[in-house]
């Protein structure tokens, strides 16, 4: 049996032990991981949570001041709109309060701790409230240390009706890749724009003052931005006219530029476009002209029919969703008639298609003649498939000769009555809606033929959409399967629905391998 | 340059344990790839130096539940520091994209939101400044600071004077 001074001993040498275990374990377990790692990890956390651990050893702080990218984002995360720019942007535009401008006073201190063999930085991102002096001295700053990705958000300090003037030094940079501006700002001529950005791929600009140059025909020519894939265009105020033709461009996107009368875009390489809110809607002089052959993505959204539209055939067009927007006063003569046409001849080859409400309302109001989409395989419609709007979709059935896929998604506007279905009506032969899709049949034998899947959102078992998907499932041949998701939340309709299911399913379909699923 | 006829692949680890794992589980490593490719004949067993069998286990478990579409599922939780640091290691040296993607986030989700005293615990970094150096970084980088989202800090650098 031990003693107990043999115990102590015992117990104050299993400590010792644990002690010495302890201080082996305690020796940098996350250091020993690789520079480029680490800075990899570090570029997941938030940029203070960084540039604090440059306290904790040599290596460390030499980990912060080789840091790449720096970007003090994370330090405000609300996006700035000061009151002067607020008037100018549309209503649903928060407002934020802007940051005071001594916090920026750091970002000229991170610069200037790296050394000299470190001076080059990847990216440098920041939002603030600074005057125009201290901000084109940052970025004069920043194009020193041979930035590639600038990514600014800035406002005017004063609420005043001044705007900042574009910083001049970023034109002539050699490393800069990546452009991103949101302020409002004036852009120089194009004459001093056009020589530089020598080796930019991406441009953003946001909120841009175009009064004093309303017409950019020569800035984004074929021979400037040599280099630029990327353009997006955002709330350029002022601006009437533009004409886009760099030659490496890829992909351009344009937003919310209300003034617009005229846009020209010519690309041997784009493969993507996105207009949305752009065109004045007031103005009956207005075009738009494009020729883009390798076009594969078109968004087209709440934009004005145009008066003019050239649009050349894009063989590789995949993917197009339509949305035109139209005032409510607003009528389409026969010239903005013949644009839609020719806006829709420009998207013949198209494979899948998505339109809008007002797109499918001008449709059911007037009378355009399309050519048959005979790639289609995909049809989008968004509607609220009322009485008016049976037509057009009958007519845009039969322009989609070869079409594999229908999604129907209803907009429901609980407002407005729809002709709700009458189970009455189920003994009465067929109702004038059914009359009317029976007497498409001729005119609709390729659709009928090829018609694989059909998705209704929105279903609220009016007549209309009833009818239809009786119809579909009555005479679509090739169909396998069609989708019925109800719009209704309430239980109280469910054992109205179950009639109607029981109704859809009690009469013989033309697809013996369809199959019907409500959800 | 022969493919081996099967579609399983040996991997050593350096424990000397033999995993057959699937071509598209090698795939995703682009280390054991390129051996691949690289190989003139069928290649029978490919050491994996720096990778431990349980490492291997995870990453089979990984590899699974992004087949099947769960990739979200995968924790790393019940790894403590040094754990995660071998592993992240480990899937470094067999650059495997995705889930070095996933370990750093983990890692940078540990580190995040801590106090420099907490991360310099937590990890065991050693202070090698002088109080002067310390000082001067500490004052260079005051702006990081400031703020009310900011810990106060647990100054034991001072205690360790």
């Amino acid at each position: 049996m031990e003693t107990r001074s043999a115990k102590r001993k015992k117990i104050a040498q299993i400590l010792q032990e644990n002690e010495a275990k302890l201080k082996l374990s305690s020796i940098d377990r996350i250091s020993d991981l690789p520079d480029h790692v680490i800075h990899h990890i570090l570029l997941l956390l938030p940029i203070k949570c960084v540039a604090q651990m440059s306290v904790l050893s040599k290596r460390w702080k030499f980990l912060w001041i080789t840091f790449p990218d720096l970007d003090f984002t994370t330090l405000n995360p609300f996006p700035l709109i000061s009151t002067k720019n607020y008037k100018k942007v549309s209503k649903f535009e928060k407002l934020r309060y802007p940051l005071s401008s001594q916090n920026m006073d750091f970002i000229t201190q991170v610069l200037s701790i790296r050394n000299a063999k470190n001076k080059d930085i990847r990216a440098l991102c920041f939002r603030a409230c600074l005057s125009f002096s201290r901000l084109n001295n940052l970025v004069r700053n920043a194009i020193r240390h041979n930035v590639r990705e600038l990514d600014i958000e800035v406002d005017t300090e004063v609420d005043t009706d001044d705007f900042f003037n574009f910083p001049r030094c970023v034109i002539s940079s050699e490393s800069l890749k990546v452009l991103k501006l949101k302020s409002g700002f004036r852009l120089p001529p194009s004459s001093i724009m056009r020589n530089g950005f020598q080796s930019l791929h991406t441009l953003s600009l946001s909120l841009v003052i175009l009064y004093n140059q309303p017409s950019l025909s020569d800035l984004f020519s074929e021979s400037s931005f040599p280099l630029l894939r990327n353009l997006h265009l955002d709330m350029c105020f002022g601006l009437i006219h533009l004409r886009v033709g760099c030659r490496a461009l890829e992909d351009l996107n344009l937003e919310r530029c209300y003034h617009l009368q005229g846009l020209d875009v010519c690309g041997a390489k784009i493969e993507r476009m996105r207009v949305t809110s752009c065109f004045d809607a007031y103005c009956n002089k207005t075009w738009v002209r494009m020729n883009v052959p390798k076009l594969e993505k078109l968004i087209w959204k709440f934009n004005a029919v145009t008066d003019v539209t050239v649009f050349e055939n894009s063989n590789l067009l995949h993917e197009a969703s339509i949305g035109f927007f139209m005032l409510k006063e607003g009528k389409v003569n026969m010239g903005r008639l013949q644009s839609a046409n020719d806006f829709f001849s420009g998207l013949s080859h198209v494979r899948s298609l998505a339109l809008e409400s007002q797109t499918i309302e001008i449709l059911s109001k007037y009378n355009i003649i399309i050519q048959p989409f005979y790639n289609l395989k995909s049809l989008e419609l968004h509607t609220g498939l009322k009485k008016r709007n049976v037509q057009a979709l009958a007519f845009l059935f039969r322009c989609s000769p070869t079409l594999h896929t229908l999604i129907l998604e209803i907009i429901n506007d609980y407002k407005i009555e729809r002709k709700q279905w009458n189970r009455d009506l189920w003994s009465i032969t067929s109702t004038e809606e059914e009359q009317y899709w029976e007497s498409q049949i001729p005119s609709l034998k390729s659709f009928l033929q090829h018609l694989k899947v059909v998705k209704i959102q929105g279903f609220l078992d009016c007549a209309n959409e009833v009818t239809l998907a009786k119809f579909l499932l009555k005479h679509g041949k090739a169909l396998e399967e069609m989708i019925v998701c109800s719009g209704y939340s309430n239980r109280r309709d469910s054992l109205r629905r179950q009639n109607i299911r029981s109704q859809m399913m009690g009469f013989s379909w033309a697809s013996s391998n369809a199959k019907v699923e409500f959800q | 340059m022969a493919s081996s006829s099967s579609n399983l692949i040996s991997l050593k680890t350096s424990d000397g344990t033999v995993f057959k794992v699937e071509r598209a589980l090698a795939k995703t490593m682009k280390t054991v790839q390129a051996i691949i490719e690289e190989a003139d004949a069928n290649i029978y067993m490919i050491p994996i130096h720096n990778v431990f069998s349980h490492h291997m286990d995870m990453i089979i478990d990984y590899y699974k539940l992004s087949v099947a579409g769960k990739s979200k599922e995968f924790s790393v939780e019940k790894l403590d520091n040094d754990e995660l640091k071998d592993f992240l290691l480990a899937v470094h040296y067999l650059n495997m994209e995705d889930l070095f993607e996933v370990l750093t986030q983990a890692v940078a989700d540990r580190l995040e939101k801590k106090s420099v005293g907490y991360v310099r615990k937590y990890f065991g970094i050693e202070n090698d400044f002088t109080p002067e150096e310390y000082a001067a970084i500490r004052k260079k980088n005051d702006w990081a600071f400031k703020g009310d989202d900011i810990e106060p800090e647990e100054d034991e650098e001072k205690q360790e004077e």
